[in-house]
Formats: C-alpha cells, structure tokens, sequence
C-alpha cells in the first residue's frame, strides 16, 4: 500500500537528514574502517548512503531486540522484592535500510504477536520508529532476496522507500510515519515525481532482479523437508563442518531466540536480562539434571534448516530467512543457507 | 499492554521435605488477586530473583484454592537455590502455561497413572483432582516407581491417603521398598495392575529414559494411541513462545504442550 509517491534531489538527502536530527535520533549505514555498519550518527556527513555492493555487515535486528537487553529490574527492601520492567523510550529514524532487513522486521512481528502473545520490549522500540528504505540496484553476491521473496525492492511495511533514479531518489511513502517525514519542514525538500517513474521503476526492477548471482530455491528445501526427503548421511556431513561459533544466527536478521540471565549488580538489586542465543550451541536444549534432547551437532544442524525452512513456515506461511546472503559472508565451514540448501536439492535425494 | 515477563511476587508458606533431594513448597502469591485458576498439567515460570527462572509444573490440584504447590527437585543451580529459601522468602512467579490435562476427555474413562521419579508431581495435581471427583471418573489405579525407597515422593498418599479410593502399587529400583514391597523398573508393575485397556486411558509422566519403555509396553498391552496421555519438559526462556527453545519438531512444548497424547507424540519422529 503506497500513500503517496515524491521524488527527492540527491543533492538534497544530507539536508534531509541534518533536519531530521535536529527531532530525532537517527540511524543510518556508516563506513567503519571500510565496513559497513547502521550506526546511529551525529551528523548527515556520517551516513554513508552508496553505491552499496553488499548489505551493511549486522541487520537492524540489534535495534529492536538488543544482543543484551535489560527487561526486568529487581529490588529488595524491607516491603519484599519489587519488580518493574524497564521498557526503553527513544524516538528514532533508520535510514538506508535495505529490503531485506526490512522482510526480516515484517517476519520479526509476526513472531513477536504471534499466538495473541504480544512481546512489548520489541513492540514498543518498534512503534518508535520510522524505517527508510532504499532499494537494492545492485545486489550483492552473497544476495538471493528475490528468491527469498523478500526484495531488492520492499514491497511492504516500510514508512518510505528511495528508489534510486540517477540524480534523484523516487521516494514511495508506506504510512503515516512515513508522510510525516516528508511534510511540514521537509515538504520543501521535495519535488513531484517523474512523469516517467512508473516505466522507469518497473525497469530498475527488472534490471536488478537479473543481476543477482546466487540462486536458492527455498520452496523445494520446504518440501523435501516435510518429506523427510534429506538423508541423514549428507546432514552428517554438513554437521561435521559446523564450529558451533554461532556466526550465522548472530548476523542472521531473522535469528530471535533468546536466552534470559539475572544479573546481580548489588546485593539488593539486579536486572533480568535477555541476550541473543543460538540454536547450534549444546547448551541451548541442555536440561538441569544433564538430560539433552539435541546434544548431537546433527541434530543441531537439521533443527536450525527445519525450524527456519519448514516450522515457522507452517506456522506464518513465512520462512526465517530473508535472503541477505551474511550467513554466507560469515560461515567459516560454508554450511550457509545458500550452500546448504543448494546441497540438499543436488546430492538429497 | 501486558507484560508478558513481568511475574507476580508469591510468598513460600510452607516447605516439606519429601526426600532427600525433593521439597515440596506451598506458595500463595503476595496480591491474593493475582491469583490465577490453574488446570492440572500446566507449569509456572518460577523466578528466583539474582538467579533466574526456570519451568515448574503444579502438584496441587486446582480445587485446593488460594495456594499453589510445587515439588521441586534439586538438579541445577535454580533449584539449588530454591532450595536455600525459607518460610516467607519471596519468587516470582509466571503462568499458569501450557494446555494441561483436558480433564473432560478423561470423564467416563477408569484411569491408569504411570509415575516415575520427580514425575508423579505434575500426575498428582490430576490425581488429587480426579479422587475429589471421583463420581466422574471410572476405576483409579497408580503405579509409581522410584530409585530407591528414600526417594519416592507423597508417601504419605502413596502409602495411606490415595489407597482409599484408587489402586496404588510402588516399586523401586534398587534396595528395599518399605511401601509394598515390589522391586524392578515400574513396567514390571503393568501387568499386576490389570486394567481393561478398552475402557481406561493412561496418564504417564517420568524421566526421559523411562516414558518410551512405559509407552511401548502400554501399547502392547493393548491401549489406543490416544488413550495414553503424557507430558513432557524441555529446557525453557519463555513459556510463551518467543525463545525459541522447546520445540520438538513444529509443536512447542510451552504452548502445544506439555501434555501431548502418545498419537501425538508419534509425529514426533525426530529430537528437532
């Protein structure tokens, strides 16, 4: 659902910006040491904004499910313990982020209110925030989003989309959040669309969708997975390569497990605290009393392809995998989604 | 919006040791209106605060109002420190989760329980229920195995209270059985108990070694997939389905669990 559609000079993205940190904390890609990360910036001159190549190195995940994220704070005193949430406040804008981090914040809020379970650690940053995105031209070689469904253009859920148009930005707004960022003080920012930017849109697609070098076929993984189809030699093999580092779920966008510490900081006082888990460490099933249902890789292994292809497959009709290809960057046994399921389909029989 | 995380203070009232490494701690929450009606079969988050949380299934049964019972073995450092606690020493507490036991489909059925360990706690609260109800409920028989004689919990009802109304036969695995006697794993007590399998449904909860051996037994006796009922525990963040943790293939302990019938757990063909 598209609200409205603009356009936006390149010339005038920096003021944009500048204007937008003057209300907002904002959050954009910024090159680090040669890397890219989203970082919050202090000034329009920090975000880098292309050519892109590859998305920034780690998702936006981290900003709306920190790696650490304190939840619960807890006191005793001379009336008993007390126990309030800490819930964090922060208006903010991400600017720059590509269509599949943006799939993935689709996927995240579904899991997030799924079963009329609503999480409000994640909710509540979630609602406090605009997302800009802007459409992949050029994918990466790790990327295979347009076979994950999930890009190089976002179809959906983001407040606004830059498309890039050589010297201008084709800017489709989503929603309210999105319009308000191009009314009032930044109406005159903006200038009306091409006459043109329908053809020219639909062109850039095209054309960015025939550039992509990875090919993934998520569908048919789903299926042999259900049939049971895979053997159990080639999951082995694949098994033997993991380093359980937890590289993939880390940068993975989609990755929203969790794992919940108490953390004393006085005798009187601590926080409960919730920090990113993995599925392929032992202890991540490990029950007190030394019993563990997954305590072989293999099972391990097979849990992390099942669960992200298949599981949450049945249960949303969508896969924990957006196609951003930084499991692939980041495996040191190239047992990635890419690889993987490309194995299962070749070899599996 | 509700805070999915946020547990209640509870108060322990009363701690009994039942043996030499289980207590049995009977809670009632700070804010009596927090008080939330539970079934048999469902769990609490307990949190030990500095300490974390952990799943805890109920050995109460629902009809005793007010307070809540938890038999809690020490195996890890939550329950280690649990165990530390005191009379009116404060946790936390999340819940009640999970399905339970569909009281209901068992009305009209004679009923087999099959304990083992730590595992009568979660039958008890259905067992307490169904012997208060009993007119709804068909023949009641028990069947309940322990290490040793010093580890069997609820003596007192294994030995005198649930005798009343119900068939109650223990055994032990190694050493002398004080209750009745017997001596062996507990599948050495099916046949003894001589239940019509047509017209009862067993209702099985034990150590992870022991409910394969107990469900194939029961299935050769002759029960239906769906008359054999049992409930699982897995490690668990949440119990409200966002960690992640528990799930044995697409269903999730925490919340399509942890009572699953053994039809269902047939579809379980994988620990993934």
């Amino acid at each position: 659902m598209m609200l409205e559609v603009k356009a936006i000079d390149k010339e005038k993205i920096k003021p944009w910006l500048t204007a937008m940190l003057e209300e907002t904390k904002v959050i954009a890609p910024e090159q680090s040491h040669g890397d890219l990360f989203y970082e919050f910036i202090d000034s329009a001159d920090e975000a880098f904004l292309g050519p892109y190549e590859a998305p920034p190195w780690m998702s936006i995940k981290r900003f709306f499910f920190p790696q650490m994220d304190k939840i619960l704070k807890y006191k005793r005193g001379p009336g008993g313990i007390q126990v309030e949430p800490v819930v964090s406040e922060m208006k903010r804008v991400i600017f720059g982020v590509r269509p599949c981090d943006n799939a993935a914040l689709s996927f995240c809020d579904k899991w997030n209110t799924a079963d009329g379970l609503n999480d409000i650690y994640y909710l509540k940053r979630r609602e406090q925030t605009t997302i800009v995105t802007i459409a992949c031209n050029q994918p990466g070689v790790n990327c295979f989003c347009v076979y994950a469904d999930a890009g190089p253009f976002a179809k959906e859920n983001f407040d606004i989309q830059l498309i890039d148009f050589g010297d201008q930005y084709l800017v489709e707004v989503g929603s309210e959040k999105g319009k308000a960022l191009t009314e009032g003080k930044y109406q005159h920012l903006f200038k009306a669309a091409p006459s043109d930017a329908d053809k020219k849109r639909f062109e850039l697609l095209l054309e960015s969708k025939g550039m992509f070098h990875t090919y993934v076929d998520q569908r048919s993984v789903t299926e042999k997975l259900k049939k049971d189809e895979v053997p159990d030699m080639l999951w082995e093999n694949m098994a033997k390569r993991c380093q359980n580092c937890g590289g993939c779920s880390y940068v993975c966008p989609c990755c929203i497990c969790f794992n919940v510490v108490d953390k004393e900081v006085s005798e009187d006082e601590g926080f409960r605290i919730r920090t990113w888990d993995n599925c392929t460490f032992a202890g991540y099933t490990n029950m007190a009393g030394g019993h563990n249902p997954r305590g072989e890789k293999k099972d391990r292994f097979m849990r992390r392809y099942y669960h992200k292809l298949y599981y949450e497959f049945d249960k949303f009709g969508e896969r924990g995998c957006v196609g951003c290809g930084r499991c692939t960057t980041t495996c040191p046994g190239k047992i990635d989604m890419a690889r993987v399921t490309r194995s299962i389909l070749t070899r599996g029989t | 919006m509700e805070n999915l995380y946020l547990p209640q203070i509870a108060v322990i009232k009363k701690i009994a040791q039942e043996t030499p490494d289980v207590k049995l701690f009977t809670i009632e929450f700070k804010d009596p209106e927090k008080f939330t009606a539970y079934k048999p079969g469902q769990f609490f988050m307990l949190s030990v605060f500095g300490h974390g949380e952990a799943p805890i299934s109920i050995t109460s049964s629902p009809t005793q109002k007010g307070s809540i019972e938890f038999a809690v073995k020490c195996v890890g450092s939550l329950t280690a420190e649990l165990h530390k606690m005191k009379i009116d020493d404060e946790i936390g507490l999340r819940g009640p989760y999970g399905n339970g036991f569909s009281a209901d489909s068992l009305k009209g059925f004679d009923l087999l329980f099959v304990g083992g360990g730590i595992g009568l706690a979660p039958l008890r609260s259905l067992i307490n229920y169904v012997l208060e109800k009993k007119a709804d409920f068909g023949k009641i028989t028990i069947l309940y195995g322990a290490r040793t004689y010093d580890d069997m919990v609820f003596k007192e009802e294994l030995k005198a209270g649930w005798r009343k109304s119900a068939q109650v036969i223990t055994t032990v695995d190694m050493g002398e059985n004080l209750c009745d006697g017997n001596v062996g794993l507990v599948t050495t007590l099916l046949p003894k108990a001589k239940v019509n399998t047509k017209t009862t449904k067993a209702i099985v909860c034990g150590p992870p070694v022991m409910i394969p051996f107990v469900l194939k037994d029961l299935t050769i006796l002759g029960f239906a997939d769906d008359h054999i009922i049992s409930t699982l525990e897995r490690h668990m963040k949440c119990g409200v389905c966002k960690c992640n943790h528990c799930n044995i293939g697409p269903k999730y302990v925490c919340l399509d669990g942890p009572v699953f019938t053994c039809a269902e757990m047939k579809l379980m063909t994988r620990e993934f």
